[in-house]
């Protein structure tokens, strides 16, 4: 049974990693290239906060950690700064996941909602006191705000897609083991 | 399932070290680019190098498709098109008659004065692979790098005008900081008043002029080109028009299509100055001859 335990964590594990190299890759397409006008939500934030409050095991820190450093590299930022906020956020949602099952949805987003702005204001904070180049404050509120919205949108997409159910309180899975 | 939980709890504070040691390791990544910024890029261009070629095959197909529905989206305004094209081209018509004529009273001009055309303005020609992934830079990473002799500093032009500059050269791949992104500067020349100005990008499509002696001399519609100031950048590259901004600024509407890039012509241009290191505080030069003379 231990093994078998052990297999599915292993196979959420991956399934994360690909979901987020997935997002990674579909960001890169040159599309729509050229300055935009508007900034959409961090996909890839939003997919590490629901795994980790739905199957907090199917991300572990170090499997966050390398995607977000990665990301980091790819995507021009400052290396390693979002991803140690997104570890520090992803911890303390950790903590909190098995509160979130006995509360309504809507607590459950406000919560995240409030930490996502949260990260987003301590990400440019940091930036500002190393004096570093600033991205466009409107743009840096647009993404925020929309990454918060798109909370509920990736919640159900994660249940459709990866079967990331939201559980109740000593919900058991289909072997008896704890969820 | 009391194992389970055991476990949980008998791995809680070797979990907590192990978070700690990321997260150490993390902050320790981020300072050492803070000191050393040039080292920790050009491990970026590493690993940009690594990763992104090795999607090359899935990038290819799937713009493709997603170009293809643009494209078939188009079909619907294409009866107003056509008529847009002919007129277009009736107008292209008239020019390409004054191109021809000039080009022959320039090569008369030129055989006349025994001019030889500079070599040196090569072009290694690269694909557009990837755009930056975020809404706050504008870049693209082309497929050509190290291996086929790109090097930093060159400039990226697509068919008409300037499109960016080489900031990070992998052995396979290389990136081109776009003039609309927000460390984009380059030193411009306005025509006809040749006033000398600096190009900033500031993450909009049309990116304003800065530090233009008269602003009055300028007109929207005069042509913008390089200035070649401080011999990092080749001089007369096209760059587009001086156009007036909403926002009342000067700003220039670029030639090339930085929505649309797709094949980029890299300019084999020789740098007189390199540029090694962050660059020291500039004072006036007679500052310490003062000091000396007082």
């Amino acid at each position: 049974m231990a093994t078998d335990l052990q297999s599915r964590v292993w196979f959420g594990i991956c399934i994360y990693l690909v979901a987020s190299t997935a997002l990674i890759y579909v960001a890169l397409l040159p599309i729509n290239m050229g300055p935009a006008s508007w900034a959409g939500p961090d996909w890839l934030l939003l997919l590490a906060l629901v795994v980790v409050i739905r199957r907090p095991k199917y991300a572990p820190v170090l499997a966050i950690a390398l995607v977000f450093l990665l990301a980091d590299f790819i995507f021009q930022r400052p290396p390693a700064l979002w991803t140690v906020l997104v570890v520090w956020l992803t911890e303390l949602l950790r903590k909190r996941a098995p509160g979130f099952r006995s509360m309504p949805f809507s607590v459950e987003w406000t919560t995240v909602a409030g930490m996502i702005l949260a990260v987003f204001a301590v990400n440019r904070l940091f930036l500002a006191i190393l004096i570093m180049p600033l991205p466009p404050l409107g743009l840096v509120v647009m993404q925020a705000v929309a990454t918060a919205l798109a909370y509920p949108i990736v919640s159900v997409l994660s249940r459709l897609v990866m079967g990331l159910r939201r559980t109740s309180v000593g919900e058991l899975d289909a072997r008896g083991q704890r969820l | 399932m009391a194992r389970d939980r055991n476990t949980d709890d008998f791995f809680g504070p070797i979990r907590k070290l192990l978070v700690g040691v990321i997260v150490v390791a993390l902050l320790a990544i981020f300072l050492v680019w803070r000191i050393d910024s040039p080292r920790v890029e050009r491990f970026r261009v590493m690993i940009v190098d690594r990763f992104v070629p090795s999607f090359e095959w899935a990038l290819a197909p799937v713009t493709g498709v997603a170009n293809l529905v643009a494209d078939f989206q188009s079909y619907s305004q294409l009866a107003a098109q056509n008529s847009d094209l002919r007129r277009e081209l009736q107008q292209m018509k008239a020019w390409k008659e004054a191109a021809l004529q000039l080009e022959q009273e320039n090569a008369k001009l030129l055989g006349l004065n025994n001019v030889r055309l500079d070599p040196k303005l090569t072009y290694v020609t690269g694909v557009v692979l990837t755009d930056s992934g975020s809404p706050f830079r504008q870049s693209v990473l082309l497929n050509v790098g190290a291996r086929d002799g790109i090097v930093d500093g060159w400039p990226a032009m697509d068919g008409i005008g300037l499109v960016g500059r080489i900031s990070g050269v992998g052995q396979k791949t290389s990136r081109v900081i776009l003039l609309a992104d927000t460390s984009s500067r380059i030193p411009v020349l306005i025509q006809p008043s040749g006033q000398r100005a600096i190009l900033a990008g500031d993450n909009t499509l049309n990116p304003p002029i800065e530090f233009l002696e008269n602003p009055e001399e300028v007109r929207p519609g005069d042509r913008v080109v390089t200035s070649g100031d401080g011999e990092v950048f080749p001089p007369d590259l096209q760059v587009g028009q001086v156009a007036l901004g909403n926002d009342r600024r000067l700003r220039v509407r670029l030639s090339a299509d930085i929505e649309r890039l797709e094949f980029l012509r890299v300019l084999r241009a020789q740098p007189i100055e390199e540029v090694t290191d962050p660059g020291g505080l500039l004072t006036p030069e007679n500052l310490e001859v003062m000091a000396n003379g007082n």
